[in-house]
């Protein structure tokens, strides 16, 4: 046991740490799949992410405390191996969700269904219709209370996509100097 | 706090290069100028620091550069959105535009076009080396196959079904 603490103490072991809480979310996300009665897709990641999260957390902290580091420099290590997880669990959400939503991955499944034969513009147009999109997208908003139906009207409420929204109008005026 | 600090001052430094060359002049292939300038700007502290004498304790490299590994990926993915906007986010600005009129489905289908999202996407693919466009139409290049064999093995093991 002491020989494991001196080798997580060592910093280049912690860096690793990150890929170590990294690996528990996507085990934890297979496991989840292969569950009788799987969750939804976003909840299901949420708590992979969670786990992979309170694993980093314990490994990270149990590697810290067996080193002769000040308050700062332990919150400051300790920061830095949760926010590298962080991103790298972004990542892994980000690529999952690409084959979840992603319009570009559809069409290049299409395309490989169809494989050697070509995909006209027009059937991807016909297949991928934004009837189709748009219907799928109201009722993943209206689900996810980030938009209501009143009648044939639909209204917004204040919710995380809202906020999503207002940071890409952010970050465009600030790259372009327009929110377009 | 000095690991911590250094992490977070070189991403912010490559940030601050993204932006500034950015309002120079957007370039043509954006996603492949931002990877260049976030593999340069290392490269860039590591030169500055040598010239100025400041040191970091190898040890600590990879813990540095797996946090700007991260924090560059994250904002890559980011960046796409910046590219390319989301059918969810414009219902969302469409909605808060009309704030208490609210949008009918005809209105918000005015919004979500063909030509917006579906006539991009098929132009990206092939701009990407991904598809080709043939006399029968679109078909997958050898890159295009790889990506669509990559994209079936995730669907796979995660047991994932396409939605909108």
């Amino acid at each position: 046991m002491k020989e494991v603490d001196q080798l997580l103490a060592s910093p280049a072991a912690l860096a690793l740490i990150p890929l170590l809480g990294l690996a528990v979310d996507i085990l934890a996300q297979l496991a989840q799949s292969r569950l009788p009665h799987p969750s939804g897709h976003v909840r299901k990641q949420f708590i992979s992410f969670g786990i992979g999260g309170a694993a980093t957390a314990g490994v990270l902290l149990s590697a810290l405390l067996c080193q002769p580091l000040g308050p700062l420099d332990l919150a400051g290590t300790f920061i830095l191996g949760m926010s590298t997880y962080a991103f790298l669990g972004f990542c892994f959400f980000n690529v999952i969700n690409l084959n979840v939503s992603s319009l570009r991955i559809r069409m290049i499944m299409e395309i490989r269904r169809q494989h050697p034969n070509g995909v006209p513009v027009s059937a991807l147009r016909a297949r991928y219709g934004m009837a189709e999109v748009l219907d799928s997208r109201l009722l993943r908003l209206e689900s996810g209370r980030q938009i209501e139906r009143r009648g044939d009207r639909f209204y917004l409420r204040r919710g995380a996509v809202l906020h999503i929204a207002h940071f890409f109008s952010g970050l465009r005026a600030l790259l372009f100097g327009r929110p377009a | 706090m000095t690991l911590l600090l250094t992490a977070v001052g070189l991403f912010l430094s490559a940030f601050a290069a993204h932006v500034a060359l950015w309002r120079i002049r957007i370039p043509r292939r954006q996603t492949l100028t931002l990877v260049l300038v976030f593999a340069a700007v290392p490269l860039l502290a590591w030169a500055v620091a040598r010239v100025v004498g400041a040191t970091v304790a190898p040890a600590a490299l990879p813990a540095i550069g797996l946090f700007y590994a991260g924090a560059a990926c994250c904002y890559l993915i980011t960046y796409a959105g910046v590219e390319e906007a989301s059918p969810s986010l414009l219902i969302i600005r469409a909605l808060e535009s009309a704030a208490d009129k609210g949008c009918s489905r005809v209105e918000l289908a005015a919004i979500i076009t063909e030509a917006r999202f579906v006539e991009p996407r098929v132009r990206a693919l092939t701009e990407q080396g991904l598809t080709i466009i043939t006399p029968e139409g679109s078909r997958l290049t050898a890159r295009g196959i790889r990506v669509a064999r990559l994209a079936g093995l995730l669907a796979r093991c995660f047991r994932i079904n396409e939605g909108g």
